[in-house]
């Protein structure tokens, strides 16, 4: 999702407002674009929860790194979650290497995880924020020899 | 019920503060109701606080200040007319402008009853020379952080006393009457003076 200054994307008129429409949000919003995604990744073994850890360390950093080498000026936000049988883990970054959050709630995990994106990137357009996000999976996860089901 | 907007940019700490604020809020038996608006098509946001034990309401793909109006309003009214909680908190988009979800809720609040308690926008001192280096990118900041009663410099934790320093010179430009406090939502620093202003402060609409 790319949010541009598009004068027709304007919100209906049938109600009763009477507020003047500057559109603060017009330019608020340029510059700045979204991607997400989710696929499945097979891990062929039950994984531990430092590996999981150390996963989604490398998931951030490989994305946030992709982003930068396309121009972006700023990472808005990165942030991710696997789930895996009953384990939940939650990954986020914005840019900074030694900053990097991941949490998780406990639980078994099985031999394949489900992963979900949202990348928002302020500097470069969506095309590129894709481009980047996606390539730095694959990479990432065949670097680990698991394998991607989109 | 008492609107109040947890704004400011992209992963300057909303959500993470938000988790730590219902969790006060609950210790203090008040009634809470949450709402979430994501960037994005998938909603992450909401899945972690479902997560964290909450129950979350979840707006995604789009911007509830903008795009999705007609959602957040109808949203609010369903939220006061079923629900009425003592508190109704909403975390923007790190895009949205607290002014127009505001003039939103105004709206609404001709409808069901609803009071406006503080706008607290974060600022991310960590990238705070960033945040101020593109234009346009400056000009939301400033535009979100013009709109608050109270700029919470977030993450002091992560950051150098010169950079909380320049963070506190750049929100003061923005906005001269906003209170700043530091805010170290992980270490515990200004978190109890936000909630207390949470739980304080009601300014007329
Ligand atoms: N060092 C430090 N990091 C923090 C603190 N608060 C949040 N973070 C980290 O900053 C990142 C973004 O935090 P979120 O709470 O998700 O930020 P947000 O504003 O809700 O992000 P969006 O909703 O995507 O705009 C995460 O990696 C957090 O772990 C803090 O007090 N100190
Ligand atoms: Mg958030």
């Amino acid at each position: 999702m790319t949010f541009t200054t598009d004068k027709d994307q304007d919100h209906d008129h049938d109600h009763d407002h009477d507020h003047d429409h500057d559109h603060d949000w017009d330019e608020a919003h340029e510059g700045t674009a979204a991607y997400a995604c989710k696929c499945v990744v097979s891990t062929s073994r039950s994984l531990s929860r430092e590996e999981y850890h150390s996963l989604a360390k490398e998931l951030m950093g490989a994305i946030a790194d992709g982003c930068w080498e396309q121009g972006a000026q700023v990472i808005g936000h990165i942030k991710a979650y696997m789930e895996s049988g009953d384990a939940f883990f939650y990954a986020s970054t914005v840019g900074n290497p030694d900053d990097m959050t991941v949490k998780d709630k406990g639980g078994e995990t099985s031999d394949k995880f489900q992963l979900t994106i949202n990348s928002i990137i302020f500097g470069i357009e969506e095309t590129k924020v894709k481009l980047a996000t996606d390539k730095a999976v694959e990479a990432v996860i065949s670097k680990n020899g698991f394998s991607l089901t989109r | 019920m008492r609107l109040v907007q947890i704004a400011g940019y992209l992963g300057s700490g909303k959500t993470t503060f938000l988790l730590a604020l219902v969790q006060k809020l609950a210790e203090n038996d008040k009634k809470v109701a949450i709402l979430v608006n994501d960037m994005g098509e998938i909603p992450v946001d909401g899945k972690v606080m479902e997560k964290a034990g909450m129950k979350v309401k979840d707006i995604g793909g789009g911007c509830v200040c903008c795009t999705l109006s007609g959602s957040l309003m109808n949203t609010l009214l369903a939220i006061g007319r079923e629900q009425n909680p003592d508190f109704i908190i909403i975390e923007p988009t790190g895009i949205a402008v607290p002014k127009n979800i505001t003039e939103l809720a105004q709206r609404v609040s001709k409808k069901v009853e609803i009071s406006f308690g503080a706008t607290i926008t974060l600022f991310d001192t960590t990238r705070a020379e960033k945040l101020v280096t593109y234009d346009t990118l400056k000009r939301l900041i400033s535009t979100q952080i013009k709109d608050s009663d109270i700029v919470a410099l977030s993450k002091v934790d992560a950051c150098d006393a010169d950079a909380i320093k320049f963070s506190k010179e750049e929100v003061a430009k923005m906005n001269p009457n906003a209170e700043i406090i530091n805010l170290s939502t992980k270490e515990g620093v200004g978190f109890e003076e936000l909630a207390s202003a949470v739980m304080e402060i009601e300014v007329s609409a």
